[in-house]
């Protein structure tokens, strides 16, 4: 089968690369850019472990073929924090040990990082709404969800500091 | 997954066009199921065709209580209009729900109905709002398009367009999601125009989505919660798995209905 | 795959796609003294047996191994790609029972970019994957081991058997290329249900057999509980199942095989529980005289299953090695759900004799534990684990077990996180709860009257558990006053104005961690002053890195950033036995302790000479060594730099321990019901356990909180679903339902230690403890909000929306 052209930007990278129409954007990302933040937990689309920000949305990544990624604008775990350290929710997750095999943390706090954009301020309930399409085995989400509301309080005391 | 080829539409007609050359070709949209589905090798379409990039298919539009809703519109669109949920709340909560966010962000209501699985949600809605689906061929009363389990009135190379319908004076939907895949056990939409009552359901019944026409008439001269409490869904209808019993999937259905007449109040 | 809810897996040919106490679990971190984990307060209240509050040993550090973690930058096996890499799939049988025949491979072999394709005859010349712990049956003999072939011969025995081994230039290309081979297959009947394996007429999975009885294994004393019982004011009689689990760690297993012909020696990268035991037990398997390096790279969750050698691992090796390029296998999760070891699946009756007061006068059970289609691992040995803990906490004077192992046409069961002890203290809480209402006393009165009391310690079982210390009535009351115990009511009442019905449960459990054995550390002071410690047990996300780091950096006086934690290589390790049953830090962390203080000794030495002092007067602190009361004082980096001989570098210790520790506590549940749908969601839940000694706080309550949630995903979602010709309904997260973050609550953690004076240094472990706690404590509650609004007595597992509704329908007509 013939490949295709695939121009996608990666954590502020272009990239250009040819693909076969049946592969996923977790694979081109994963086994291609060698970008391995991202995981692959289940065949189903429900663990979440894949999730990456696609033109400002959380995907799962291994239920979008990276044709449909085409001329998209991927960040990953790797493009979260800046050059100089760690995301908030990064901190966060080490500071509220919320994470433990962290082989679901990029995920999650990739999801995450997406959903206090859509809700700045979020109750617990909202984050654990939110957050349904992540699934970790090891911590009991207790201190996923301490994590985030953290990170949430920090960024909009940031946020009141800068006005 | 099988090999297949890709082919991203910019419109309508060329998207047919391409359905009409390809073997065994078959449209995606979000692909939330598609490609799930591909993926476990159970589908292995030859070609598949793009419709998320259609202009013409995307977007909400309301003029008074007509909303028209474009086919590759997502369900986090859908969820997060504040249009419509002023005008027609249950489809906004509706969409608000399904899945996760991340399917949210990806799967359309074009896809949603056109694939018209057992258990998801818009079926519910389009029927119980007696939407109309637009498609590139014609257009088609919701009633006439849902024709059992994966069954629609769609054509091979027919494409939805769209979705309209006027929105009712109340409704709600309100649903049981299986503990696993969240995916509806019992879905029930409620909507109420005057005395013209229309409930309908998803998730439960053997043949897909249905309205439950006892309740409609009982609830058009007595719009309460309480109207239901003699009835009840035919427990043979239903479906019966691991997840649960027809016996209690038709609880669920009455239960979910009840819940819905409350919310719409 | 929304087809594929509810539907027959279709696991045809071509959908290829598809030592003892070290392998149990998470492993603990346990710590100092008490704490509670409600808001951000970490509140001390036991004393410290030997660290003063300003010790490192105790602290909730954060972890050293997050940053990598939180930045994408783990390095879990399936994230290595190497030059020139080769992609497998296994091709395993659509059927659970019948017998097959290759009829040809040559289409296979000859599509595109296949490489290879091993079947039985090509791994004739390996052995079988090796069970051990059988024991003696009554009749002084030992059942045969039933043992999994590296490929089918001719017969399969549960769907997702392993037939054929593909190998081709990519994963796409493998999966193609295994729909091609032809097989003829010639199905069998099947049996699939534990309680049925022993009906007359059951199909066999073992035909040679003269039954699918696997083994029989009896405790205690018949004659004494016999009596017992005849003496009985009153007998409680339960009958239940124990779910079957799937462990569900969220990184798939997987494999990578490389192969170095010049040097006659395999490399295997693998996420394990413990390199030494995946070495130990692969080159068994392999029967040739090549070298054996295994590699575990980060680890995406063990919780048992992990810490088993499958099929998969031979067979990269054997790969890499007739074709001279590094062979990857990554499992996906259909997989897992059908083929990596499964966790619990007992049938259970038991009884319980009583006199007049409530008081426990004998106990008789007869379990049925699945083995599945062959005896795993350690499956064989798993229900013993808990036919030993059987009394629980209680004074129980009689005792009189039957275990029967059966095989079933199912994937085969072996150690899940608690390993045979969730399954005991399951049973005794739930058969404590039911003599309670039998007797008419609360719950915590029926346990009050027969806890063994403090001063019965040490105190012998009937299962011949030598119990060291424990204050059971202690934590029980002070986890009712965490719970509010006394408010029940109140809150029930307010559950019934809202149409629920509401319930409140409590389990007292006690579980067996770090079986006899020993664990070595090595120490060594690096060049800059750093200290590496190299130790054989596994993390597979406890935190070990830290944990071993606080032990080692407090003896040595620096900073746990300056101590680097080594495990996983065994060139690099000389030995190990790696993680589960709890053992990584009660054994582990003295010996990583002790390694640290004899490693301190050596650098005191060194430096008294340096500075001129005496040992005694130097003081370890800030990666320095500095004579006391002055301000003379040499780095750690020159310490090393003046060594003469590199022996004074280094450091290793081995704690043994004889008998188990055995950590304990009460968790109290309470549930909401919604009597229209069935839904009961954990409305509250409290913790207190004992853990003998406390190392990191933070680490220690993570645990907690994830067994937990293990725990009551077992009573309230999780069940693992064969039909009745073997297929497996549950095979991927459509159907088998794991907890998401809206389906539990926050919970209130605190420890009431009372140090173990068997471990040196008074830890318990504490890696399973959450998830023996929950399931018991979760389904009393469930069970006590059914039977106030209803008059329900039992329910069995997972106790479903469905399932609680049909419940209540039932006791309703």
């Amino acid at each position: 089968m013939s490949k295709m052209q695939i121009n996608i930007t990666v954590n502020g990278k272009k990239q250009e690369l040819l693909a076969e129409p049946r592969e996923l954007l977790i694979h081109v990302l994963r086994e291609r850019l060698g970008v391995t933040g991202p995981h692959v937990g289940c065949d189903t689309s429900h663990c979440g472990a894949c999730t990456v920000d696609m033109d400002g949305k959380s995907v799962k990544a291994c239920t979008v073929f990276a044709a449909q990624a085409n001329g998209a604008d991927i960040t990953t775990i790797e493009g979260l924090g800046g050059p100089d350290g760690l995301h908030v929710l990064q901190q966060m997750f080490k500071e509220h040990h919320g994470l433990q095999c962290g082989f679901c943390t990029p995920g999650m706090i990739t999801r995450a990082y997406r959903l206090l954009q859509e809700i700045p301020n979020p109750s617990e309930e909202e984050v654990r709404f939110g957050m349904a399409g992540n699934l970790c085995r090891c911590t009991g989400y207790q201190n996923i969800v301490k994590a985030i509301l953290a990170a949430a309080a920090e960024l909009n005391a940031a946020k009141e500091a800068a006005q | 997954m099988y090999e297949t080829s890709y082919h991203r539409a910019e419109s309508v007609e060329e998207a047919a066009k391409k359905m009409g050359t390809a073997e065994g070709g078959k449209y995606v949209a979000g692909g939330q199921t598609l490609i799930p589905t591909m993926k476990q090798r159970l589908a292995s379409p030859d070609a598949l065709i793009d419709l998320r990039h259609i202009p013409d298919m995307k977007g909400i539009s309301i003029n008074g209580k007509d909303v028209r809703i474009g086919a590759a519109t997502t369900h986090a669109e859908v969820a997060s209009s504040a249009d419509l949920d002023a005008v027609c709340p249950g489809i906004a909560s509706l969409a608000g729900h399904i899945g996760d966010p991340h399917v949210r962000h990806m799967g359309t209501i074009g896809g949603s109905i056109a694939n018209n699985d057992p258990a998801a949600d818009y079926p519910a809605a389009m029927l119980a709002l007696g939407a109309a689906i637009h498609t590139n061929k014609r257009e088609i009363a919701a009633g006439d398009f849902f024709a059992g389990m994966f069954e629609t009135a769609l054509e091979e190379d027919e494409i939805i367009t769209a979705v309209s319908f006027t929105a009712p004076e109340k409704c709600a939907y309100s649903k049981f999601p299986n503990p696993a895949s969240r995916y509806a056990m019992a879905g029930v939409f409620v909507a109420r125009t005057g005395d013209d009552v229309r409930v309908a359901v998803t998730g439960a019944g053997m043949d897909g989505v249905f309205r439950w026409e006892e309740a409609e008439s009982a609830l058009g001269s007595n719009f309460a919660a309480s109207a239901l409490e003699g009835l009840a869904v035919n427990e043979g209808e239903m479906l019966s798995d691991i997840h649960g019993s027809a016996e209690y999937r038709a609880n669920l259905v009455k239960v979910m209905a009840m819940r819905a007449i409350a919310e719409a109040g | 795959m929304r087809e594929s809810r509810d539907r027959i897996y279709p696991l045809d040919n071509r959908t290829a796609s598809h030592m003892f106490a070290n392998l149990m679990a998470h492993a603990c971190i346990c710590f100092r003294v008490g704490m509670t984990d409600q808001g951000n307060e970490i509140k001390m209240n036991v004393a410290p047996p030997r660290f003063g509050s300003k010790s490192l040993v105790g602290s909730p550090l954060r972890r050293k191994e997050d940053d990598a973690f939180v930045r994408g930058a783990g390095c879990y096996t399936g994230d290595i790609a190497k030059e020139n890499m080769l992609h497998a799939v296994v091709v395993r049988s659509p059927m659970a029972s019948g017998s097959f025949v290759i009829d040809s491979l040559d289409e296979a072999l000859a599509a595109s970019g296949v490489k290879l394709i091993l079947t039985a005859e090509d791994v004739a010349h390996m052995s079988d994957l090796p069970a051990m712990g059988m024991r003696k049956g009554p009749d002084g003999i030992k059942a045969p081991y039933r043992n999994i072939p590296v490929l089918c011969r001719d017969k399969v025995r549960y769907v997702g058997d392993a037939i054929a081994f593909v190998v081709a230039e990519t994963v796409e290309q493998a999966r193609d290329a295994a729909e091609l081979l032809e097989i003829s297959f010639e199905g069998a009947e099947a049996v699939i249900d534990t309680g049925e394996a022993l009906a007359d007429g059951a199909p066999p999975v073992w035909p040679d057999a003269d039954s699918n009885r696997a083994y029989v294994n009896t405790l205690g004393d018949a004659d004494a509980t016999a009596e017992a019982f005849k003496n009985a004011h009153h007998v409680t009689v339960i009958d239940f199942v124990q779910n079957r689990l799937v462990s569900n760690y969220m990184e798939t297993r997987a494999a990578i095989g490389d192969w170095d012909g010049e040097r006659n020696r395999y490399t295997l990268t693998v996420g394990s529980q413990g390199v030494h035991g995946t070495r130990d037990i692969v080159s068994r398997i392999l029967g040739d005289d090549a070298e054996l390096r295994v590699i575990t790279p980060d680890v995406g969750g063990g919780f048992g299953p992990k810490g088993f050698v499958y099929r998969e691992y031979p067979l990269v090796l054997e790969a890499a090695k007739r074709l001279g390029r590094p062979v990857r296998w990554v499992g996906d999760r259909t997989e897992h759900f059908l083929t990596d070891a499964h966790g619990r699946d007992n049938v259970v009756h038991a009884e319980m004799a009583m006199d007049g007061e409530g008081r426990f006068l004998g106990l008789r059970i007869d379990l049925t534990a699945a083995m599945g289609a062959y005896t795993h691992q350690f499956g064989v040995a798993i229900p013993w684990f808990g036919v030993t803990m059987s009394t629980g906490v209680y004074d129980i004077p009689a005792l009189d077990f039957t275990l029967t192992g059966v095989f079933t046409h199912t994937c085969p069961v072996d150690a899940y996180r608690g390993a045979g002890r969730p399954e005991a203290a399951f049973l005794i809480e739930t058969l404590v709860d039911a003599c309670a209402r039998d007797m008419q006393l609360a719950p915590d009165e029926i346990r009050r009257r027969n806890f063994i009391r403090p001063d019965q310690m040490p105190y012998r079982t009937p299962g011949g558990r030598l119990y060291d210390v424990g204050e059971f009535a202690g934590h029980m009351d002070r986890a009712m006053e965490n719970a509010d115990w006394a408010g029940f009511p109140a809150r029930l009442e307010t559950s019934k104005a809202r149409g629920r019905v509401r319930g409140i449960g409590m389990a007292s459990y006690i579980e067996a961690c770090a079986f006899a054995g020993s664990e070595p550390a090595f120490v060594a002071l690096q060049d800059d002053g750093t200290v590496t410690v190299d130790i054989g047990t596994q993390s597979n996300g406890q935190g070990h890195a830290t944990a071993y780091a606080q032990f080692v950096a407090e003896t040595i006086g620096l900073d746990i950033n300056a101590v680097e934690v080594i495990q996983g290589d065994t060139d690099r390790i000389a030995k190990g036995g790696g993680t589960g049953g709890s053992r990584s830090i009660p054994l582990g962390g003295v010996s990583a302790y002790r390694a640290g203080e004899a490693l301190a000794t050596k650098i005191r030495k060194i430096a008294s000479e340096e500075l001129e002092a005496s040992p005694d007067d130097i003081e370890l602190s800030g990666g320095q060594a500095v004579v006391a009361g002055t301000d003379k004082a040499i780095s750690l980096a020159d310490i090393a730099k003046a060594a003469t001989d590199p022996a004074d570098l280094k450091a290793e210790a081995e704690f043994k321990q004889d008998e188990a520790t055995y950590p304990n506590g009460t968790h109290i549940c309470e549930v909401e019901i919604d009597p229209a749908t069935g839904i009961a969601e954990v409305v509250r839940y409290t913790i207190v356990d004992d853990f003998g000694m406390t190392v990191n706080p933070m680490l220690l309550a993570g645990q907690v909180h994830g067994g937990v949630v293990q725990g009551i995903g077992q009573a309230l979602l999780e069940q693992t679903v064969y039909d009745e010709t073997g297929q497996l309904l549950t095979a991927s997260f459509m159907d088998y339902a794991l907890p998401r973050a809206g389906d539990v609550p926050n919970f209130s953690f605190e420890t009431r230690n009372v140090p173990s004076i068997t471990n040196a240094l008074g830890i318990k472990g504490a890696g399973e403890a959450g998830t023996i706690g929950a399931a018991p404590a979760a389904m009393n509650a469930v069970t006590d909000a059914l039977y106030r609004a209803y008059g329900v007595t039992h329910i069995n597992m997972p106790a479903t929306p469905a399932a609680v509704w049909e419940a209540i329908r039932r006791a309703r007509e």
